[in-house]
C-alpha cells in the first residue's frame, strides 16, 4: 500500500504485464495494464504462501467516493425474498459482496440449488418465505429476468428472517428457526455463520 | 502562407483561392475574421481554445454529472447507470442510450423544437456510437447506461462539447472506460487553421473539419469533414484538429486530477 497518493485518469498506462496483475479498475491491453477509472493506484502484494502460480503484485485502482457494486458471477449477493413457488425461489438482490446497489436487481433461486445434499427432495417453502434476508451466491448470469442464485453451502442461505407471529426468528439448526414470542419452531434453509457475528445479526431488524 | 499585411492592402474583391474550392470571399469587408496582428473576432489567437471551465457532481441524483462552458457554450451532461434495463435481451455488454435536448433560450431566437428534430437526433445516435467504444462495457453485462445532455447555451458546434462533457461526467460516475475522448473543430480561413470555432466562424463557407480522439492511444474515434479541400490542407487541418485535442485533454485531466484531490481532502 504506498502512503503517498498517485492520481491517474482512463488511459493512463500504469506498467506492463510482466510486473504485475491487473486488479479493480484497470484493464489490459497490447502487454500493458492502463487505468479505467480516474482514482488512486494501489498495489496489493500477494502473500507467497498462497496457490498462484505467479506472485505478481496486484495493481488496482481505487475511488473511494463511489462504490460500483457489479453482480458478477462468483460474487456473494445479499436478497430479500419476494415470491416462493414450488419451483424456484424469486428474491431481489439489493447488495453484492458488502457494497449496497444502487437500484435492486431480480435473482431466482431455483429448487435444485437450495441444498447441496438431497437437492431433488427439496420443499421451497420449508426452506425460504417471503420477506427473508439470504446470503446467496451469483453462479450464472442468468436470462433476460433474472440472476441465478444459489444456497447450496453451509455457510450460505437464511440469515434473518420474521416468524409468522411477527417475532424475529433465532436459528437452532441447520435446518430450523424458533420463534421468540410464539416458541414455534419453523423450518427455514440457515446459514452457518460464525458465533462472533451471531450479535451483530442479532441487531439487525 | 501570406502574410497578412499582403491580403489587407488588396482591394476589395472575389478572392478565388486554388487551394480550397469555396467560392466567397475569405474575409468580410472591414471585419476580418483573422485581424492584421493574428488575432481572431473574439480575441483568440489561431491556435488558441476556448475559455474552458468544468464542474462536477452537479446533479446530485445521478451517478455521474458535469456542468461544462467551453467558450459561450454552456451545457449539462448527467449520466445514469449501470442498471438493469428495461429491455434485457441477453446480452454481454452494457447498453448505452443518449438523449439530447436543448433549453428553448439556448440560442439567440427562442426554439420552440427542443428536442426530436434530425440535429438532435444525429447527435445522439453519434454519441451513442462514440461511447459504445470507449466504454469497457464488458464489466456491466445485461445493463444499461443512459447519458442526458442538455445545452443551456449554445455557441455553434455542440457536438465536441457534448462529448468533452459525456467523457468527464463518465469519469465522475466511476464507469470503466478505454480512454478520455476528446472532440474539437479546426477551420480554415485567410490561410490559417483555426481551432475551435464559434459559431461565427462556423457559419463562414470555408473548409471545417470535427475530429473526436482518444488522446492517449492515439485511436480517431470520429472525423467528419463536409468540405472539399486539396489533402495538403487537409493534412494541416488534421495535425492542427490532433494538437487542439491534446490541449484539451490536458486541460480536462487537469479538472479530474482536482477534483480527486479536493474529493479525497474532504474524506
Amino acid at each position: 500500500m504506498s502512503s503517498s497518493e498517485y492520481y491517474c485518469v482512463p488511459g493512463d498506462r500504469l506498467c506492463p504485464c510482466d510486473r504485475a496483475t491487473a486488479g479493480p479498475g484497470t484493464y489490459e491491453k497490447q502487454n500493458c495494464i492502463y487505468a479505467s477509472i480516474a482514482g488512486t493506484i494501489q498495489l496489493t502484494t500477494v502473500d507467497q504462501s498462497s496457490n498462484n502460480s505467479d506472485k505478481k503484485p496486484i495493481i488496482s485502482v481505487i475511488r473511494q467516493d463511489r462504490s460500483l457494486a457489479v453482480p458478477s458471477v462468483g460474487s456473494l449477493a445479499y436478497c430479500k425474498i419476494t415470491n416462493v413457488t414450488s419451483r424456484f425461489v424469486r428474491c431481489l438482490v439489493f447488495a453484492i459482496n458488502n457494497q449496497p446497489l444502487k437500484t435492486p436487481c431480480h435473482g431466482r433461486i431455483t429448487r435444485e440449488n437450495i441444498e447441496s445434499i438431497n437437492k431433488d427432495s427439496v420443499v421451497c417453502s420449508t426452506k425460504f418465505r417471503p420477506d427473508d434476508i439470504v446470503l446467496a451466491r451469483i453462479i450464472a448470469l442468468g436470462d433476460a429476468n433474472a440472476y441465478l442464485l444459489s444456497t447450496a453451502e453451509e455457510n450460505l442461505g437464511v440469515i434473518t428472517a420474521r416468524s409468522v407471529a411477527g417475532g424475529k426468528l433465532i436459528p437452532i439448526s441447520d435446518c430450523q428457526m424458533k420463534c421468540p414470542m410464539t416458541n414455534t419452531v419453523e423450518p427455514r434453509k440457515v446459514a452457518k455463520i460464525q458465533a462472533d457475528l451471531t450479535d451483530e445479526v442479532s441487531k439487525l431488524t | 502562407m501570406s502574410t497578412p499585411m499582403d491580403t489587407s492592402s488588396l482591394p476589395i474583391k472575389n478572392k478565388s483561392n486554388q487551394l480550397t474550392s469555396t467560392l466567397t470571399t475569405d474575409y468580410i469587408a472591414g471585419s476580418d475574421l483573422i485581424s492584421i496582428e493574428g488575432y481572431r473576432q473574439d480575441g483568440r489567437k489561431p491556435n488558441e481554445l476556448r475559455h474552458f471551465r468544468v464542474s462536477f457532481n452537479v446533479v446530485p441524483d445521478a451517478d455521474g454529472s458535469c456542468y461544462m462552458e467551453h467558450g459561450n457554450c454552456k451545457l449539462l451532461a448527467t449520466i445514469y447507470g449501470p442498471y438493469e434495463g428495461e429491455s434485457r435481451s441477453n446480452q454481454e455488454q452494457a447498453i448505452i442510450t443518449c438523449d439530447f435536448s436543448m433549453t428553448s433560450y439556448c440560442v439567440s431566437e427562442r426554439r420552440l423544437r427542443t428536442f426530436g428534430d434530425m440535429k438532435s437526433q444525429r447527435l445522439q445516435m453519434a454519441i451513442q456510437r462514440v461511447f459504445q467504444q470507449a466504454i469497457i462495457t464488458e464489466t456491466y453485462p445485461k445493463s444499461q447506461i443512459d447519458i442526458y445532455l442538455k445545452i443551456l447555451q449554445s455557441d455553434g458546434n455542440d457536438y465536441s462539447p457534448c462529448v468533452n462533457a459525456t467523457t468527464l461526467a463518465f469519469i465522475n460516475a466511476g464507469i470503466p472506460m478505454k480512454d478520455f475522448v476528446c472532440s474539437s473543430t479546426v477551420g480554415y480561413i485567410q490561410n490559417k487553421c483555426i481551432i475551435d470555432l464559434n459559431q461565427q466562424e462556423e457559419q463562414q463557407k470555408s473548409p471545417q473539419l470535427t475530429l473526436t480522439i482518444m488522446p492517449q492511444r492515439d485511436d480517431i474515434v470520429a472525423l467528419t469533414c463536409e468540405s472539399r479541400v486539396h489533402h495538403d490542407i487537409y493534412n494541416e487541418m488534421l495535425d492542427a484538429a490532433t494538437r487542439a485535442n491534446l490541449q484539451l485533454f490536458d486541460l480536462m485531466k487537469q479538472a479530474v486530477i482536482n477534483q480527486l484531490k479536493t474529493v479525497l481532502h474532504v474524506l
